[in-house]
């Protein structure tokens, strides 16, 4: 969607937030990164000046400002806004980390005890959300954050109050081809599972590297969606029976999102251990993960830890220590479960 | 060996959890008047920061309405300032509130640890916390209880915690010694004269304290007893000489004893103008945070605290005197810096000896923090021909080395070949001669054809006895003696295998008598001795005998899981039975004393006085207190350690003076740790190559030894 050349100038400040740069454009408007005075890292959306007056626009800002009711722990919080203002804009709290898009596309497919670690961290933040009525509507990987401290659902501007009755005005469909459930493509309501729809296919795809609705034109995809089994080689095989239940058509039959990780096997015993205990692993209840991998993080943000899950940057992939045959299991890019002398 | 069925595990998965709400608890992080605040884990992995009121409080009229509200108001606060609510509720018997567990020092440490801040430093925590107030005000709250142990220097901005939930509570109404009204030196002088009249004012009087703190390290109003603090202020002026000039006038106003005098907030905000942020992220602070956050990536996969934990909660139990955080910080600070920047190297698959102290240098993980240095290869041997389930133990100077086939000897010190076994049976018999296991000094040895025999080799190879012990029965054949339990007292306690079941035998090695047997009824069965009684586990019940006669003296039931094979080891008056648990007996009298690290896949356990440990299959490995069961420490390894059970047939666990060593499962090697804290020392594997078996594992003073199927080495370890 080409933009129309904007003569206003470079802005370096909204409210009382300093601009220090723009970390993103959309079509709704621009996303930068600003200071409090006391330093504090805000991400600041600014609407467009252009579409500022359209009442749609400005009712997507409401409700992201609804979104304050969720925790701030599952999403970017919001921590001020002024929708009426000229332009509008909405200041959260910045979250550094990558979206799973770019994580996903920089450095392919999750393996599975990453995964899980996504699957149960959004089943969380789902549950966060509906708990407080919303229902999101537009999950999708470029909505997810990976924070440090788990993912984080974003952009509730699509949302929707799960009671509310009103439809909108204008009927059209909005959405994202390919992550709307079924029941969003036929134009139905919208539920707590629709949600859990999504949650299906961005867990596919951070499995595969490809939504497993496919690409392409938007009403093929909307008829896969609604009609076709979803295309699920390479996701794990201990993950293919929930995200294959998250992708049920019939929402009433998609499991429900406290249910949705229960406990999965204990990681399989090391090839070749000493046979001669006679010992067996106990039930399969407890959900354990599978030690945190080591990576990287140092992109000059104020956070230099490394991350349990985040991806590898490009400059760090190779393993310093001594070569050995690439694990099979190990998707490029990702960590493997092996410790590595970090880089100073 | 096991013939029978296993029963079905019932009533749900073996280990039990402590939790609350939906959250399980993974460390006491501190503990107040008001109750407990746990480190947690949420069911999406996330780490919470769990405050649990006592239930005495919870008691108190309205004061579940009052922890609703300030719960919701918590909520609508949290933003950047301070970490988000994740949920809470007020009407459970143990009210809770969880919010995210931010890894980030308190301002108390950073300034005890790494000294005053510098003058823009300060300031820039003033323009902190002062956005923070602003917040908290907005939000309709008073904090009441600014202190630097409730502010956290986040790498994302100073961050407000403990909002004193429910410290509204009268004064009078308190019946513990902690003071939950505000905190004497950071009170302001409305709120020490009554709780009740405390405005936004009195946040500001703290802010003031905070950063005089930040200073000076201490409250401008001095130490000593409260009451002499309390009275200083409200009656005597603050002491800020010490405060940097271009700060003093404002520290100055905030403290004034007139509310109306102080600044508000908002003119805080503009005579701080612009901070930088940059000044209060030193690069020590930031180290300390890297390490922080590295470590709050392992946490979520730490062992949960067994469920005997929340039996204790109402009760204010005598807990020791420890910083819990920062001996948690502490232990796992090591991890951190070990297990990332361990010197791990590759051995060679060749058989050559790297020579000793070769070790590349290891890479500091950030400024600050020490690089541990790794051990250094002594010696390192082919085994003569390759083994299977091999164990070592040292005996008299030598390494000895055998499997179930084998046995050889080598010279400690410096590898080199000494013996091998060369077992004399009595004339006429021709038996193979199973290796069973070192005890009481020696290697004992079976060979079984119409008579069973027990052996024994010393140190030097030189055979000290063989005695008949079992004799042909009617299929004319000899039940084998297939196991050695323990050694004590010049007796061995031997397992045989017979027609009839399994039986226990205690076999004076002096004359070779067997002075008693006895029937055991599970397959799943150990022995012990401490010289006097001899200790066995029977399946689920444990049974004191005299370790002459056999006569039972007590017998305990219950004390192991029916599933399991246990494992047995001693304390000084104690028992500790480990299965799926370690289960602490007392072994005068049978009582049952506690239980811990209750979890499916745990090793053996191994004590030295009164400290014992044990690992799990997360590579989380603790040191309990033996006679209390309490955690000296646990160490998070990020490592694959190789558990198989609590029997120990495998010999992935062994203890020295100096050094706990551990096996490492997915590729062969070998860890150790500082028994007296739990710290990470080093950890050695082999790359080079695909995965192979663990290594059996010895612990010798400063030296740890392992055997792989085809070689042996030798290590000496720094030991700090």
């Amino acid at each position: 969607m080409t933009m129309p050349v904007s003569s206003v100038p470079p802005l370096n400040q909204i409210g009382r937030y300093r601009i220090l740069k723009e970390l993103g454009a959309g079509g709704m408007g621009r996303v930068y990164l600003a200071a409090t005075p006391s330093g504090r890292a805000v991400a600041v959306k600014v609407v467009h000046p252009e579409l500022a007056g359209d009442p749609e626009f400005r009712s997507r800002f409401r409700r992201e400002a609804a979104a304050r009711a969720v925790s701030g722990a599952f999403t970017a919080p919001v921590v001020d806004c002024d929708p009426d203002g000229t332009p509008p804009w909405l200041a959260t709290a910045y979250v550094p980390g990558p979206s799973l898009s770019d994580a996903i596309r920089t450095s392919g497919p999750m393996p599975e005890p990453t995964l899980r670690v996504l699957g149960a961290g959004l089943a969380e933040a789902l549950t966060a959300i509906h708990r407080v009525g919303l229902v999101h509507r537009d999950l999708k990987p470029s909505n997810i954050l990976l924070a440090l401290d788990g993912p984080r659902v974003i952009d509730f501007g699509i949302s929707k109050a799960a009671d509310a009755t009103a439809l909108t005005a204008e009927g059209q469909l909005v959405g994202t081809p390919g992550y709307m459930s079924p029941e969003h493509c036929a134009g139905a309501e919208l539920t707590a599972a629709s949600d859990v729809f999504s949650l299906g296919v961005v867990l596919a795809y951070a499995a595969t590297g490809t939504p497993p609705f496919g690409t392409g034109a938007a009403h093929a995809v909307l008829y896969r969606t609604m009609h076709e089994t979803p295309a699920l080689d390479g996701v794990p095989r201990g993950l293919l029976g929930i995200v294959a239940a998250c992708l049920d058509k019939d929402p009433a039959r998609r499991p429900p999102l406290d249910t949705c990780w229960p406990g999965c096997t204990r990681r399989p015993r090391q090839a070749g251990s000493a046979p001669s205990s006679s010992r067996s692993s106990a039930t399969s209840g407890n959900w354990r993960r599978t030690s945190p991998w080591r990576a990287q993080g140092g992109d000059g943000c104020c956070w230099e830890a490394p991350g349990c899950w985040l991806p590898r940057p490009q400059a760090e992939r190779r393993c310093c220590c001594a070569p050995r045959a690439p694990r099979p299991s190990a998707a490029r890019g990702w960590p493997g479960p092996h410790s590595c002398p970090p880089r100073t | 060996m096991t013939s029978s069925p296993r029963p079905e595990a019932t009533g749900g998965p073996a280990p039990q959890a402590a939790r609350i709400g939906p959250y399980e608890l993974l460390q006491l992080l501190g503990e107040g008047g008001m109750g407990q605040v746990y480190l947690a884990r949420s069911p999406g992995a996330r780490l919470v920061a769990l405050k649990v009121i006592r239930p005495e409080y919870a008691q108190a009229p309205h004061f579940r309405d009052r922890f609703r509200r300030e719960a919701e108001a918590a909520r609508r606060v949290s933003g950047l300032f301070t970490p988000p609510v994740l949920d809470a509720d007020a009407d459970s018997p143990l009210p809770w509130l969880a919010t995210a567990y931010v890894p980030a020092p308190s301002l108390h440490e950073v300034v005890r640890r790494h000294g005053p801040l510098s003058a823009p430093g300060i300031a820039a925590l003033g323009g902190g916390l002062a956005e923070a107030l602003s917040a908290i005000h907005a939000a309709g709250l008073v904090h009441r209880d600014l202190k630097p142990g409730n502010v956290l220097l986040a790498a994302a901005g100073p961050q407000v915690i403990d909002f004193g939930i429910s410290k509204m509570l009268d004064a009078t109404q308190l019946t513990g010694t902690d003071s939950t009204i505000g905190t004497p030196g950071f009170m302001a002088p409305e709120q020490v004269v009554s709780s009740r009249d405390v405005g936004r004012e009195a946040d500001v009087f703290a802010l003031g304290c905070v950063l005089a703190f930040a200073a000076t390290g201490e409250s401008p109003f001095g130490t000593g007893s409260t009451a002499a603090v309390l009275y200083r202020v409200v009656h005597e002026q603050p002491r800020l000489d010490a405060v940097p000039e271009s700060l003093r006038g404002l520290v100055t106003s905030c403290l004034e004893k007139e509310p109306a005098r102080r600044p508000s907030v908002a003119g805080l905000l503009v005579r701080l103008g612009s901070t930088d942020p940059a000044e209060l992220l030193t690069p020590a602070l930031r180290a300390d945070l890297a390490e922080r956050q590295q470590r709050a990536t392992l946490l979520p996969d730490a062992p949960p605290l067994p469920a005997t934990v929340l039996a204790t909660l109402p009760v204010t139990a005598a807990l020791p005197d420890r910083r819990r955080f920062l001996r948690i910080a502490g232990a796992v600070a090591g991890t951190a810096a070990a297990a990332a920047g361990a010197a791990v190297w590759a051995t060679t698959r060749t058989g050559t000896v790297a020579s000793a102290g070769n070790s590349p240098a290891p890479k500091a993980l950030s400024a600050g923090s020490t690089a541990p240095a790794g051990p250094s290869l002594v010696w390192q041997r082919e085994l003569p021909t390759s083994s299977t389930n091999g164990r070592i133990a040292v005996l008299a100077g030598t390494l000895v080395h055998w499997d179930q086939s084998q046995a050889a000897g080598f010279d400690a010190a410096g590898g080199s070949p000494r013996w091998t076994a060369a077992p004399q049976l009595p004339a006429g018999e021709s038996a193979a001669v199973t290796w069973l296991g070192v005890g009481g000094g020696a290697l004992f040895g079976a060979a079984t054809s119409d008579t069973g025999y027990l052996l024994a080799l010393d140190g030097n190879g030189r055979q000290l006895f063989v005695h008949p012990v079992t004799q042909a029965d009617s299929s004319g054949f000899a039940s084998p003696v297939n196991q050695l339990f323990a050694v004590g007292a010049g007796i061995a306690l031997v397992g045989v295998d017979g027609d009839s079941g399994f039986q226990l035998l205690a076999v004076d090695l002096t004359g070779g008598q067997v002075l008693w047997t006895r029937q055991v009824t599970s397959s799943m069965y150990s022995a012990v001795t401490d010289g006097q009684r001899c200790y066995l586990q029977d399946g689920t019940d444990t049974y004191a005998l005299d370790l002459r006669t056999g006569r039972s003296s007590w017998h305990a039931q219950g004390t192991g899981s029916s599933g399991d094979e246990p494992g047995l080891s001693l304390a000084p008056n104690i028992l500790l039975v480990t299965d799926n648990k370690v289960q602490a007996v007392d072994t005068a009298t049978g009582t049952r004393l506690w239980t811990a690290v209750n979890e499916s896949d745990i090793s053996a356990t191994l004590t030295n006085g009164g400290a014992a440990f044990v690992a799990d299959d997360s590579g989380t490995v603790f040191g309990l207190n033996s006679l209390s069961g309490k955690q000296n420490w646990s160490t998070v390894t990020s490592l694959d350690l190789f558990v198989d059970g609590a029997k120990g047939v495998s010999q992935n666990i062994s203890l020295s003076q100096d050094l706990l060593v551990l096996s490492t499962g997915s590729h062969p090697g070998l860890v150790a740790l500082r028994p007296t804290d739990g710290r990470l020392l080093w950890a050695h594997q082999d790359t080079s190559g695909p995965a192979g078996q663990p290594w059996a594992v010895l612990a010798s003073g400063a030296l740890a030894f392992a055997a792989s199927d085809t070689t042996l080495y030798a290590y000496r370890s720094p030991t700090s």
